[in-house]
């Protein structure tokens, strides 16, 4: 897109996104009460030393609509580069892929508008005698990082034993990665994700890429579909817990979580990943496992999610157009290369990236 | 045909590639413009209101083949200008010699609709909802316009957005139709 086009699309544009009006009428078959909120979110890559051929890849919001999320478009402006929006095959993970030749200095800015609304299943709404649907089934395969055979597939096999339902299953392997892992403050951004090296090491901390991998791997092992959903914070919690939200700059407020699929009910929201960041974050000090803060956290992120955060996608070892290196394991932070290898997503400010949100109204 | 798919898909490989690394201050519009010859993949799908569509049904017409989302910006932005594109190409040679058909990726029925009331679009919306058209088509990118003479034949492909209704355009389009590009 142009520059002078973008800016005009950028300016509340009735072309470029499709206004939150819209909203209501559109999710008026939707059985949940809650309100859509709408947000804006801009994330600005600067890189500050590019070197020959740069190519920058961003996460866009997912690309189909769900209950609590709807993509209210895009647009990007990318100064004397290309940019072009990517629809990765496998998971539908939409990716605004830009680059630019020698001598350039790449700036791109990406500016997404979605909307959203806190998003809760009636876990006792179960329809007998349905079949998996086609689209579902891959989220029972492995990927790179979350193999399903060997010491996951006999964790799980020993923490669902007895377990008959998938939500019987997925509650227990809920409970199970509650209970044994741990938020590591040291670890780097979200976490790598690398299940099986958790489980053979009894490593078990880490943060919400490692402990809710470990949860979506361990279904799958266990015969029931789940999924991670990488994404970021966009607004402070209002449920009370400050640890739980991040709003104005979202730089480093990237956050994954996490959904299995229970035949007759479908798609249930999880996230043990941030019962762990309770525990460690809300208060100085820590939070005992009983805490009522904790006890309270850990029931509702069963079945519920607060909406105060953009999804991205659900893809696994991500094959970024044109880059040198191999599938990255996800793609939840901006990622950029240039002659002389990779930058390090992990650090914004000398990359640079600056991501920011804001509300834009209520519906 | 599996040799002509291959070479579909060869040609948009090496046009998605070009796109991705030329650099855009040579006369963008005009470099994205890419001519290459070969099989059409089929397609058909349902519209947005639920008729079947066909590209045999236009037979005898140039199409213009635009595969888009209502989450890309420049998708979204340049839809209007390929339904004045239509108007002006049929206003000014044999009426109906040109249609356009936009084939939607993965969205449902309701954001489509919704997308043709608040933008006047009238064209055929296409709904590939198990993106199998973008996969027939090696669509990647989007947007990603194909352009497809009166005989059938693939003629160019064009990625990104445009505003299609401007006269360079209009006569480059009109050429096609008038058998001259």
């Amino acid at each position: 897109m142009q520059r002078r086009n973008f800016l005009k699309a950028a300016g509340l544009a009735s072309t470029g996104f499709i206004l939150p009006t819209a909203i209501s009428s559109s999710f008026a078959q939707s059985a949940s009460p809650q309100r859509w909120r709408v947000f804006e979110v801009t994330t600005k890559v600067e890189v500050l030393k590019p070197a020959g051929v740069t190519r920058i890849w961003l996460p866009m919001p997912l690309t189909v609509d769900t209950a609590y999320q709807k993509n209210l478009g895009s647009t990007w402006s990318s100064g004397e580069g290309l940019a072009a929006a990517v629809v990765e095959s496998n998971y539908r993970a939409g990716i605004l892929s830009a680059e630019w030749a020698d001598s350039n200095a790449p700036v791109l800015t990406l500016v997404s508008r979605f909307a959203t609304r806190d998003y809760s299943v009636d876990l006792n709404s179960r329809a007998s005698n349905v079949a998996t649907p086609e689209n579902v089934k891959i989220y029972l395969q492995p990927t790179r990082l979350l193999p399903i055979d060997g010491i996951v597939k006999t964790t799980a096999d020993g923490i669902v034993k007895g377990a008959k339902s998938d939500i019987d299953k997925g509650r227990a392997i809920y409970e199970w990665v509650v209970e044994n892992t741990y938020r590591d403050p040291k670890t780097r951004g979200c976490g790598v994700g690398d299940v099986k090296t958790m489980l053979e090491t009894q490593t078990l901390g880490g943060k919400c890429a490692d402990i809710n991998a470990l949860f979506v791997a361990l279904c799958r092992s266990a015969g029931v579909p789940a999924r991670d959903i990488y994404g970021v914070r966009v607004a402070d919690s209002s449920r009370g817990y400050r640890s739980l939200g991040k709003s104005g700059t979202i730089t480093k407020a990237q956050h994954c979580r996490a959904e299995f699929y229970a035949a007759g009910t479908g798609w249930i929201p999880v996230d043990p990943g941030d019962v762990r960041k309770v525990m460690l974050e809300e208060e100085a000090g820590g939070l005992a496992i009983d805490h009522e803060k904790v006890v309270k956290a850990r029931e509702f992120l069963f079945g519920n999610w607060e909406m105060n955060w953009l999804a991205y996608n659900y893809a696994h070892d991500v094959a970024l157009p044109k880059s040198s290196r191999k599938a990255v394991g996800y793609l939840m932070y901006p990622q950029c290369e240039t002659t002389e290898g990779s930058l390090d997503s992990l650090d914004p400010d000398n990359f640079k990236y600056e991501m920011t949100s804001r509300e834009l109204t209520s519906v | 045909m599996k040799r002509s798919y291959s070479l579909i898909a060869l040609c948009v490989t090496v046009l998605i590639s070009f796109f991705l690394t030329v650099k855009p201050s040579h006369a963008l519009e005009a470099k994205k413009f890419v001519r290459w010859e070969g099989e059409t993949p089929p397609l058909k799908l349902k519209d947005s209101r639920g008729n079947p569509v066909s590209l045999e049904q236009y037979r005898g017409k140039v199409i213009i083949v635009n595969f888009w989302a209502t989450w890309c910006g420049p998708c979204v932005e340049e839809m209007p200008s390929l339904q004045k594109l239509r108007d002006r190409v049929n206003g000014q040679s044999a009426a109906g010699a040109l249609e356009v058909i936009a084939v939607n990726l993965g969205e449902s029925p309701e954001k489509v609709n919704q997308f043709a009331q608040k933008s006047g679009v009238t064209v055929p919306l296409l709904l590939d909802r198990d993106e199998a058209a973008k996969e027939a088509w090696k669509v990647s990118v989007v947007p990603a316009t194909f352009i497809i003479g009166a005989d059938g034949k693939m003629q160019y492909v064009y990625v990104g957005g445009a505003n299609w209704a401007s006269d360079e355009m209009v006569k480059r389009i009109n050429a096609i139709v008038a058998g001259k590009n």
